[in-house]
């Protein structure tokens, strides 16, 4: 199966349930094929996991070169036995894997260029390790005197109050999913989805403001 | 990136811990994807929904997945760096380095090289031919002369470029001085009775009676009672004792 065909088959997930399983087990057959070296498989794996790579390194906000510079460092590593150690049986299981693959990969691209701030937790191990900032991390705001721990707790109380639409709304809108991607996940008019992201966005910050975590 | 850009960095963070170490009472990864591919029967689905309303780690693990769900299932084409990283890792040359090659054997093919030394020796060929051509060269048509030399005659020219020498005596000298430049028109009888007349530059060195021979180009002849009459230029004029 080349890359138009996986593309097709890709295309036809919001189609049927039924589709959405059969692509489900091509992709889950690709990645078996994979591992026997099946160069047509590996090619039809391509679009699929630069697409993960794309989603994986959002928050990571890297030159495109230096995305493309990671994305053939992990290719490199599954093509040399990496996707052998694939275990998982679903989709979402081979989309979690692929996922950290790219990220080990980003953190140690930023490791090598100093550019990584490891995270809070000292227990998290290397698959636990989450978003790599390239900012130094503040953890105690001085100009309105509360840790950030303590904000980010009252940011997570107030996402919590949302409906759960403003909550994905919210998720989606953080995680670096583009405006036009949120339009096409929810079905909304373009309009909608804009005001509605900046309303939340005012409401959140508001609420802060007044607990003094932002001005 | 201002301080609610921050907040919300740190708060994902504690949601993809969270994700990473799932509680007991969080939702497994298959579990969602079914919920997301519309899968799920009325009992779990209502479960799922009902936990999604209140785990704000679940309620993200669903956002993300569901979005490479919808990544996956359409792809957009496939950057070269990769194809190529693949290509070269499957041991295959990359494509862009055939159209590379390609490319580069239109340039060479469009491009055509000669030695200096090559193109001199071409152009002396071409001289030397040419030269060899015109010094060489041999008429092959015939002249139209004026009268038929297949007649009983001494001389029957037949290119008006090659000289013919001829014996007899001078029977008439004129001279033929134009513009300062001398000359002189010298006749000269055989012994067969016909006359060579003959164009020659500067004084005459012969005089009249001398037997001579005479070499010259003869380009006409006429006949004068029943007698041929060659006419020509002189190249030599020499007595003969």
């Amino acid at each position: 199966m080349n890359v138009t065909n996986a593309r097709l088959f890709c295309s036809c997930l919001s189609d049927s349930r039924h589709r959405r399983a059969r692509f489900a087990g091509t992709l889950l057959d690709l990645v078996n094929r994979c591992r026997v070296r099946d160069s047509d498989a590996w090619r039809a794996l391509l679009g699929p996991f630069q697409e993960v790579r794309r989603r994986a390194l959002r928050s990571f906000r890297l030159p495109e070169a230096d995305s493309d510079d990671i994305l053939s460092d992990a290719l490199t590593v599954l093509y040399a036995g990496g996707l052998g150690q694939f275990r998982g049986g679903t989709l979402a299981e081979l989309i979690a894997f692929l996922k950290a693959v790219v990220r080990n990969r980003a953190i140690d691209f930023l490791k090598a260029r100093k550019k990584w701030a490891p995270t809070d937790s000292p227990a998290e191990g290397r698959a636990e390790e989450s978003v790599a900032l390239q900012v130094g991390r503040d953890p105690f705001d001085a100009v309105s005197g509360i840790a950030d721990d303590e904000c980010v707790e009252f940011l997570r109380q107030e996402v919590a109050k949302l409906k759960q639409e403003k909550q994905a709304l919210f998720l989606m809108k953080a995680r670096g999913i583009k405006e036009r991607e949120i339009v096409e996940q929810t079905g909304r008019p373009p309009g909608t989805i804009s005001s509605q992201i900046a309303r939340l966005l005012d409401r959140l910050r508001a609420s802060l403001r007044e607990r003094g975590c932002v001005r | 990136m201002d301080r609610l850009d921050r907040l919300t960095q740190r708060l994902l963070e504690d949601l993809d811990r969270r994700t990473h170490l799932p509680s007991d009472r969080c939702l497994e990864l298959g579990l969602l994807e079914h919920f997301a591919r519309g899968s799920l029967g009325r009992v779990d689905r209502e479960r799922v929904e009902s936990h999604l309303g209140n785990c704000l780690a679940c309620r993200d693990r669903f956002v993300e997945l569901r979005d490479h769900l919808r990544g996956i299932a359409a792809p957009g084409p496939v950057a070269p760096r990769l194809a190529s990283t693949l290509d070269t890792l499957v041991g295959r040359e990359p494509r862009e380095r055939f159209w590379t090659h390609v490319a580069e054997a239109l340039r060479r093919a469009s491009v055509f090289k000669v030695p200096v030394w090559a193109a001199a020796g071409m152009a002396a060929l071409v001289l030397i031919t040419w030269v060899g051509a015109h010094k060489f060269q041999r008429p092959d048509a015939t002249i139209e002369w004026p009268v038929d030399f297949s007649s009983p005659g001494k001389l029957t020219p037949t290119n008006r470029q090659m000289s013919r020498t001829v014996s007899g005596v001078v029977s008439s000298l004129r001279d033929a001085t134009t513009d300062g430049i001398e000359a002189h028109v010298v006749s000269l009888k055989d012994s067969s009775g016909a006359t060579y007349v003959l164009f020659a530059w500067g004084q005459p060195m012969v005089h009249l009676g001398d037997s001579v021979e005479a070499e010259g180009i003869f380009t006409s002849a006429t006949e004068n009672a029943g007698l041929p009459v060659y006419q020509g230029v002189a190249i030599q004029l020499r007595r003969v004792r």
